[in-house]
């Protein structure tokens, strides 16, 4: 069988075409990071003595880690007189100010501003909101007990353990992350080149007439099925790490660091609200995880679709048109309270911060599911059937091609 | 090993694929000859399972071939009509994937597939791609890949489609060489790739039947019906009108015309000994002799 497998990979997937794909859009995507960079971080303007860049790493060495008093003291002590100086408008717009850190006044207080106050600020607030969030749910929890409301109860109870106790205990760069957990644009790529790698999985048998010598061979029928279907697997799965890694690489790249990855992800104030209780790293491999999910699933209906036609193209367009739906769809309702269509979409696994970034349920059988979970569940249940389906089909698919084709 | 095929049949919406199909074969080179679309291949995907029959037995030493499943197919080497193969695989490579799909060893397969493409010439471009292959290469490399679990039956549709003269002897050739041992059922409508090398034909005509036998014997069936005329170019035309023609040679100015007919066309000529282009010619010509008969 891993022989078998090792020769389908091969046959479908080390195809000169495919690994020029891979390289061009490995490139496209890492170019698309640096665009990020340079177009969204304020800290793109070089290693002078007063650029952003140098004394945001200056002051970080200062602020870093655990927040003290002292620290935010210390902060307020620098940026409290800013404010003031500048809270009129009328401060000097002079940009070679020696008295001041950047060579204006109105930048010295943005940069504090944005990069330690806001983030410190907010850190330091949220223990306090989700210690709010935590009681109202448990208040609520208990109300609807009362009531004899039981899954409002129970959603309620999850709401109460998912939010109490939590806390941002230190202060970390955070920009980095911000930027790669809402960063969308490999998913394209990814999705583009497992359509055009597995769409030629079946078809190609029939467009070079293997079909009929895998017909009669012994482990030509449904074995080779399996690993055609092992093998798109393995792609699938490859594909999707690998821009996964490669969005990591290249924001760690252009960032020039990996500062932030162990604060819990709800210190990214887009995902204050965030289902889970991880590490943004975890979060990371949680989320390649799920994309590698959806994207498993996606070509699988793909294979399915594919393995019904004499030639590539028919299938391609199909499909292409099918990913379409499913990502219009997908982006439609992202934001929407429609949870089970996010649920239901194996897109949403992909773009998973539309999952994960808030805390949604959906009710089955009476029991609070986060939607991620429902989504998992869904995803990989149609995924089992989709392989399923394959497997059974290709054999009596091929019968039925031959016999068309008379 | 004896092949027996009972009241096979296959149908395409109305249209009859295969009628009441019945033959005994034995070891040796058998040639399956008809015309485009007169059921060989359907014949030979029937046999092998591409095609389900819609009626009829297969028995392979009396054992029906759908109950041995994969036994069956480890006893069958098999070169469909056309093969492409995958042009980005070295031969080498396609077909030790072909010996995987084959359940053949990894250790045995590296000495099959070497002591294979030596038999067929092909050492020097084991490492060349399928794609870079000529037409006739093309056609080793497919029978090299039916060879490979050293099958006790082997079945070519059109082998030589495509091959020029020096390609399709030399293939006959290897037929010849890999017939011993094994039942070799070899479907064509090009009648000198049987003529010399099988030890039976079988004629197949709008999925029928209609002789099986020794090419010697299908001679002799319709000995006294050739004739060779010589007439000038205006008889020739009309004569060619008349009757089948299975030659037509010019030379100075007459024409030498080779007729298939069941009586004398002209009182003065003679008939000549015939041979399997006008056996075929003599059967699958008109509609008057589709009557199954076996020689």
């Amino acid at each position: 069988m891993i022989r078998l497998i090792r020769y389908e990979f091969i046959k479908q997937f080390c195809k000169r075409s495919i690994l020029a794909l891979f390289v061009v859009f490995s490139l496209a995507n890492l170019f698309k990071i640096y665009g990020e960079y340079k177009s969204y971080s304020y800290l793109t303007d070089g290693n002078g003595e007063r650029s952003w860049h140098t004394l945001h790493w200056q002051l970080y060495e200062e602020y870093q880690g655990e927040i003290t008093p002292e620290k935010i003291e210390r902060l307020l002590a620098v940026y409290q007189p800013l404010v003031e100086a500048t809270s009129d408008m009328t401060a000097s717009t002079a940009t070679d100010d020696p008295n001041t850190m950047t060579g204006n006044l109105y930048s010295d207080r943005n940069l504090l501003d944005k990069y330690f106050v806001q983030p410190m600020q907010y850190s330091y607030e949220y223990s306090g909101r989700s210690e709010q969030v935590a009681n109202r749910a448990r208040q609520s929890a208990a109300l609807y007990g009362e009531r004899g409301a039981v899954y409002q109860q129970r959603e309620s109870g999850a709401i109460y353990n998912l939010y109490a106790g939590r806390t941002i205990p230190a202060f970390s760069y955070r920009e980095m992350c911000n930027y790669y957990l809402n960063y969308d644009f490999s998913i394209i790529l990814t999705l583009l080149l497992c359509l055009y790698g597995i769409i030629g999985t079946f078809v190609s048998e029939r467009e070079t007439q293997m079909d009929m010598l895998l017909l009669v061979s012994p482990n030509g029928g449904r074995k080779t099925a399996l690993a055609k279907i092992l093998a798109a697997t393995l792609f699938l799965l490859l594909t999707s790490l690998w821009f996964s890694l490669l969005d990591l690489i290249g924001f760690a790249a252009s960032f020039q660091t990996l500062e932030g990855l162990t604060l819990p992800v709800f210190a990214i104030p887009n995902f204050a609200e965030v289902s889970v209780n991880l590490s943004i790293f975890q979060y990371v491999l949680l989320s390649a995880a799920l994309k590698c999910a959806g994207t498993w699933v996606i070509g699988m209906l793909w294979l399915l679709v594919s393995m019904f036609w004499k030639n590539a193209l028919l299938p391609f367009v199909i499909n292409f048109a099918l990913c379409i739906v499913l990502v219009v769809s997908g982006a439609a309702c992202a934001y929407s309270n429609f949870f089970w269509t996010k649920a239901l979409n194996p897109y949403s696994l992909l773009t998973n911060r539309v999952l994960l970034g808030k805390t949604e349920f959906v009710n089955l059988g009476g029991f609070p599911v986060l939607t991620w979970q429902a989504a998992v569940w869904i995803s990989l249940t149609a995924g089992f059937v989709l392989v399923t389906a394959i497997y059974f089909l290709s054999a009596e698919n091929c019968h039925r091609c031959v016999g068309r084709a008379k | 090993m004896e092949i027996t095929f009972e009241g096979v049949s296959k149908q395409y919406k109305s249209k009859h694929a295969l009628k009441n199909f019945t033959a005994t074969l034995n070891e040796g080179v058998y040639g399956l000859l008809g015309e485009n679309g007169a059921g060989k291949t359907t014949l030979i995907n029937t046999f092998v399972g591409i095609l389900r029959g819609d009626r009829g037995t297969i028995r392979v030493d009396g054992q029906d071939v759908r109950t041995l499943g994969k036994v069956f197919l480890s006893q069958i080497g098999y070169m469909p009509q056309y093969p492409i193969f995958y042009r980005d695989f070295t031969v080498k490579d396609f077909l030790l994937y072909m010996c995987a799909l084959k359940d053949i060893p990894t250790h045995d397969a590296q000495d099959r597939v070497s002591e294979l493409l030596a038999t067929v010439n092909l050492t020097d471009a084991q490492d060349k791609k399928i794609g870079a292959l000529s037409g006739g290469m093309r056609q080793r490399v497919g029978i090299v890949q039916a060879m490979l679990s050293d099958p006790k039956i082997l079945i070519l549709d059109e082998p030589t489609a495509g091959l020029d003269p020096s390609e399709r002897i030399r293939f006959r050739n290897l037929i010849s060489r890999f017939a011993q041992g094994r039942t070799i059922l070899l479907a064509t409508h090009i009648v000198s790739d049987v003529e010399c090398i099988a030890r039976e034909i079988l004629l197949l005509k709008q999925g029928t039947l209609l002789m099986q036998g020794t090419p010697a014997a299908l001679e002799q069936g319709i000995e006294g019906k050739v004739w060779n005329v010589t007439a000038g170019a205006e008889d020739a035309a009309l004569l060619t009108d008349m009757y089948c023609v299975s030659n037509m040679k010019q030379e100075d100015g007459q024409f030498t015309l080779r007729i298939v007919e069941d009586g004398c066309p002209i009182k003065t000529v003679q008939p000549v000994k015939p041979n399997l282009e006008d056996v075929f010619l003599y059967y699958c010509r008109g509609e008057r002799h589709d009557t199954s008969d076996t020689v």
